[in-house]
Parts: C-alpha cells; sequence; structure tokens
C-alpha cells in the first residue's frame, strides 16, 4: 500500500478492534450523543494521543436526526473557512463510530477547492454518533459530530438500484455547476459497493465485500481531490465538492475498487 | 337460565376458536370476493399488526387467497376466516410481492399443500429481504412466522381455474418492489392489486418510480367493477388511481427538476412536495424515503 494513505492493515486492525468492543459492551445503555464506547479506539488508531482535537467552528456537519434510509443517509460537511495559500483543509476524515468498520474514509482536499465542503451518502448500521474531522494546514484536527439515528444500513439488502448498478458498474457522471466563483461538481460512480453484510439474491451466500475504496479528481494533471475508503459509502457513490479553477483544462477521474478494478473517464471543464 | 346458557357458550365458544374480538372481519365485495381491510398504520406501530389488506376469492371447486398478513397468527386467523365460508380446499395462496405485511401468514396454509404462487422474481427478493425481515420481527406476535418458499413463478400472465371461475394472474415489470402480480378475477372483474395501488396510505417506492408510472397507466386501460388496493378500502372507480398517479408524476418532475439544479440529496427529502402532506396518511414515514428512492433512480437518467 502506497504511503499517502492510511494503511489498509491499520483499518482493519480498527475494525475488529471495535467489533470486539461492541461485542463486549452489547446491551449497554441507550445511546447518548456525546459518549461513545468506541470512539476512543478509532481515535487512538487515527491520531497521535497527544495531538488535541479541537471542536470549534472550522467546519460544520449536518446529518439527518433519524435517517429515512439507513443505506442512503446524507452526510454533508461544510467548511466555514476558504481554501487559502496561509491555512487551508488538508484532510477530512468521516467516522461512524459503530459501524462495523468505523471509518467511512478520508478525503484528501487540495487549495483549489477553495472551499472544502464535501457531502456524500453513507450507511449506518446502528444508532451512532458520525463524526467529520479535518486537518487544516497548520497541523491542527477540528471536528464536528452529530448522533444519528438509523439502523441496518451496512447489511440491508441491496437496493432497488442494485440491478442497474451492476449493469453501469464503473460508469460515472460529472455534474458542474458555477456558483460565484467555484464551481460545486457531484462525482457519481455507478457500483454496488457492496458490504460484505448482504446477502447475495441468486446463490443465497454472502456477497463478497466489493466497493469503492480508492478515487482521484485530476485537473490537468493535477489532483484536486482523492478519496480512500470502505463498505460505508453507499451503493452507487456520490460525493459533492468544490473546485475554483483558475484557467480551461480537463477533468479526469480515476476509480479503483476493492477487487482490482480500474475505471476511468475524463470531461472537459463546463465553465471557464 | 337459558339466557345464562347462551352467555356460558358465546364464552367457550370465544376461548376454543377465534375470539370476537381477534376474528377477522372479511367483507363480501362482490360475489364470491372477499376482502379484509388493514389498518392504516406502520406495522411496527400497529397494535395488532393487521396493517395489509387481504383477500380470498370462492370458486365451485377451490379457494384462491391473495396475501397473508404478516405472521402465523394472522394467518390463522384468516384461514378460519375461510373456514366459515366454506370448506372447499384452499388450492392456491397467492403473494403479490414479498414484504413482510403480506407474506407471513403463509405458514398457516401448509397444511392444506396448496401452490404458493408468486412473481418470477420473488424468490430472490425472498432470499435476500426474508431473513432480514425476520431480525425485526421478535415480538411475540410473529412467533411461528416462518418463510415459506413459492411453488409456482409466474413470468408475465397465466390463468388458474377455482372452478367456473377462472383467475388471471399478471406478473407486472418493476414498479412498487421489482416483483409485484396482480389478481384479475374474469367473472366479477375484479382486480387485487397488491402494493402497486396504495389508497390513503402513502404510496411506498421499492422498484422504480418510472416503472411505477408506466404499470399506473396501463392499470388506468383495465376495465374493472372492483380494485381491491394493497392497503385502504376498495375502490369501484379509477379516481384513487389518478391521484397516486399525481402523486407519483409529480415527483418524478420535481426530483428531475431539483438533479438539474444540483439540489442535493438531503434539500430535496427535506423541502420536494412537503405540500402533499394532507393527501396522504403515513406522509412523515414514507414521503422522504421516496424522495431518496426516486433520487437515487432519476439521478442516473
Amino acid at each position: 500500500m502506497k504511503s499517502r494513505y492510511p494503511s489498509w492493515r491499520t483499518m482493519f486492525a480498527l475494525c475488529s478492534a471495535v467489533l470486539l468492543a461492541s461485542e463486549l459492551h452489547a446491551g449497554g445503555a441507550a445511546p447518548q450523543q456525546s459518549k461513545s464506547e468506541n470512539w476512543p479506539i478509532i481515535r487512538a488508531n487515527l491520531f497521535a494521543a497527544d495531538r488535541e482535537i479541537y471542536s470549534d467552528d472550522t467546519i460544520s456537519l449536518r446529518t439527518p436526526i433519524r435517517a429515512d434510509n439507513a443505506a442512503i443517509v446524507p452526510v454533508s460537511v461544510n467548511a466555514n473557512i476558504r481554501q487559502t495559500k496561509n491555512l487551508y483543509i488538508k484532510k477530512i476524515y468521516l467516522v461512524v463510530d459503530n459501524n462495523p468498520s468505523p471509518v467511512v474514509g478520508v478525503f484528501t482536499m487540495s487549495q483549489q477547492n477553495g472551499l472544502a465542503s464535501i457531502s456524500t451518502r453513507i450507511r449506518v448500521n446502528a444508532y451512532s454518533n458520525v463524526r467529520a474531522i479535518a486537518e487544516t494546514s497548520d497541523g491542527k484536527l477540528h471536528m464536528a459530530a452529530n448522533f444519528v439515528k438509523a439502523s441496518g444500513g451496512c447489511s440491508a439488502p441491496a437496493g432497488s438500484n442494485n440491478e442497474e448498478a451492476i449493469k453501469r458498474r464503473g460508469r460515472m457522471k460529472l455534474r458542474q455547476q458555477q456558483q460565484d466563483d467555484l464551481v460545486q461538481m457531484q462525482l457519481l460512480i455507478s457500483h454496488p459497493n457492496y458490504s460484505g453484510l448482504q446477502i447475495d439474491q441468486l446463490s443465497r451466500q454472502w456477497i463478497p465485500a466489493d466497493y469503492v475504496n480508492e478515487f482521484r479528481v485530476l485537473f490537468d494533471k493535477e489532483e484536486i481531490i482523492s478519496f480512500v475508503g470502505g463498505i460505508s459509502i453507499s451503493e452507487n457513490p456520490s460525493i459533492r465538492f468544490n473546485f475554483k479553477p483558475d484557467k480551461k483544462g480537463e477533468l479526469l477521474v480515476d476509480v479503483k475498487d476493492s477487487q482490482g478494478r480500474e475505471y476511468r473517464q475524463s470531461w472537459a471543464l463546463a465553465t471557464p | 337460565m337459558k339466557h345464562f346458557a347462551l352467555v356460558w357458550l358465546f364464552m367457550t365458544s370465544c376461548s376454543h376458536y377465534a375470539c370476537a374480538g381477534d376474528a377477522l372481519n372479511f367483507v363480501e365485495v362482490t360475489e364470491g370476493v372477499f376482502m379484509f381491510e388493514g389498518e392504516i398504520k406502520d406495522i411496527f406501530a400497529s397494535k395488532k399488526g393487521m396493517v395489509s389488506n387481504v383477500a380470498f376469492i370462492l370458486g365451485k371447486e377451490a379457494v384462491a387467497v391473495v396475501d397473508t398478513g404478516a405472521s402465523f397468527k394472522q394467518g390463522k386467523l384468516i384461514h378460519e376466516a375461510i373456514r366459515r365460508q366454506t370448506q372447499l380446499p384452499i388450492k392456491y395462496v397467492i403473494n403479490t410481492h414479498v414484504h413482510l405485511d403480506h407474506i407471513f401468514g403463509n405458514q398457516a396454509f401448509v397444511a392444506d399443500a396448496p401452490e404458493f404462487i408468486a412473481h418470477k422474481n420473488f424468490p430472490q427478493e425472498l432470499a435476500a429481504k426474508g431473513p432480514y425481515y425476520q431480525t425485526r420481527m421478535q415480538a411475540a406476535e410473529f412467533a411461528g412466522s416462518a418463510i415459506v418458499e413459492a411453488t409456482r413463478l409466474i413470468s408475465k400472465t397465466e390463468t388458474i381455474n377455482l372452478g367456473d371461475r377462472p383467475i388471471r394472474l399478471i406478473a407486472a415489470e418493476r414498479a412498487h418492489t421489482n416483483h409485484d402480480l396482480m389478481v384479475f378475477d374474469i367473472n366479477t372483474a375484479t382486480l387485487i392489486a397488491g402494493d402497486l395501488v396504495f389508497v390513503d396510505h402513502c404510496p411506498v417506492i421499492d422498484g422504480s418510480l418510472s416503472g411505477w408510472l408506466a404499470v399506473l397507466a396501463n392499470i388506468q386501460k383495465l376495465n374493472f367493477s372492483f380494485l381491491i388496493p394493497g392497503h385502504g378500502p376498495v375502490q369501484r372507480n379509477k379516481s384513487a388511481l389518478s391521484k397516486m398517479t399525481r402523486y407519483l408524476g409529480n415527483l418524478q418532475v420535481a426530483v428531475r427538476t431539483a438533479i438539474s439544479e444540483q439540489m442535493d440529496l438531503d434539500t430535496a427529502s427535506n423541502t420536494l412536495l412537503l405540500d402533499e402532506a394532507p393527501q396522504w396518511s403515513l406522509f412523515d414515514e414514507f414521503h422522504k424515503r421516496n424522495v431518496i428512492a426516486a433520487y437515487t433512480e432519476l439521478e442516473w437518467e
């Protein structure tokens, strides 16, 4: 595994540690917003113990209080600071404390985002805190967290779009819309994103995990956003982000999934 | 003394057979077609959990039952209700689709050895969803509610005969789910639509919004005298169909517009078509979910 990403070994080790913890604490007290059995373990795996995590207003997090569909829970991380040379958001970690694999993923941002807000759709398997932790270019960590009531999102049978998702696997859409000085982009990747916790409808066996674990968006060969993550992203991954272009050029998206498939598609930047 | 005996008899029958409070009130919609109208409530919020409609049709030689409720217990009550009308064999149990409020009474009919009839996509869906439903059915109410496989699958249309009573079975394309089966009693022109038709109860999309609109357009063209929906009262005209079509059509337009304007999923599900709320029961439970389903379908058009 390339060193620029957190190691998968770490993530899987983390996963089993948390599973063990949830077994130990099964049947515990009703969930509360700030209390989490799993968070200390997740935190210890992601960040050095001496790094302080500030609960300030660098970012805010928007999630539903109760999810209407636990397999498709919309999550928005809003950046409250602009991306400037002096200070910008470098990484955004997305965590669901009580998911079988709690680290949804890590987004690597760039100054070219202009504003490092992102939104995506995730699976939530049990009532849980959902957290976004932003790492700014000065090395500080900033967290926003909400409690979300949802359950069964990782093991729920594939949705009604599953058949199409397989037929279109790897097909992408990139929607672009100018909003003041930013281009709002939505990247859609058709992929069933199997969590490994769902039952196959034909063989009636567990479907092996098969999900998008990496993507990069390049503009004229320069990376503007990338993602590495796991099974908690919903079927047909959708990611919204901003881009502040200073010239015309070509956008290239490179997607890899956990089965080793690779997909590429490119678009011209729609607006100058 | 005589009066006392009557009271005693009533009390005994109540403990031995279905108690008056439990027995299901089936109404004869038209000659030989009986319907139980479920309560319009979320299944886990309902006290008795009988939230879907059930029907049975009597022929000269046999009985067909369409959907069996949400539990073994409910299935037994349906069985008893049929036996109060006839001793003819129950030869067909038809499941309109796999949702748990429609299938988990099947077990109560296994001893009759009927054909269990369903859409060709039913077995896969049952495999995928059945065990998941069972994890949610831990309450004592649901005890004994086993998964019963379909024994006869319909891929397009087929006809069964109950004895001078031909019944058309019509498999739909992806609509409410990807495996909706309709039942049409030719003699009385009664359409048992399953959850392809919701009346009063907010429609629930678990298949395809665009597909459902196409299937509804076909149902509009059918000549029926009676329409038994999956939820809500029996219909004698097409106004309920029009109301559903309007809601789903408006949803399609609103969601397409939202997608083209790059409105995000969360905003869409929290803002679109909220003025429909007074039109539907259980709107808060299902409408936002419908927006999410519509959005994730239509964004790939």
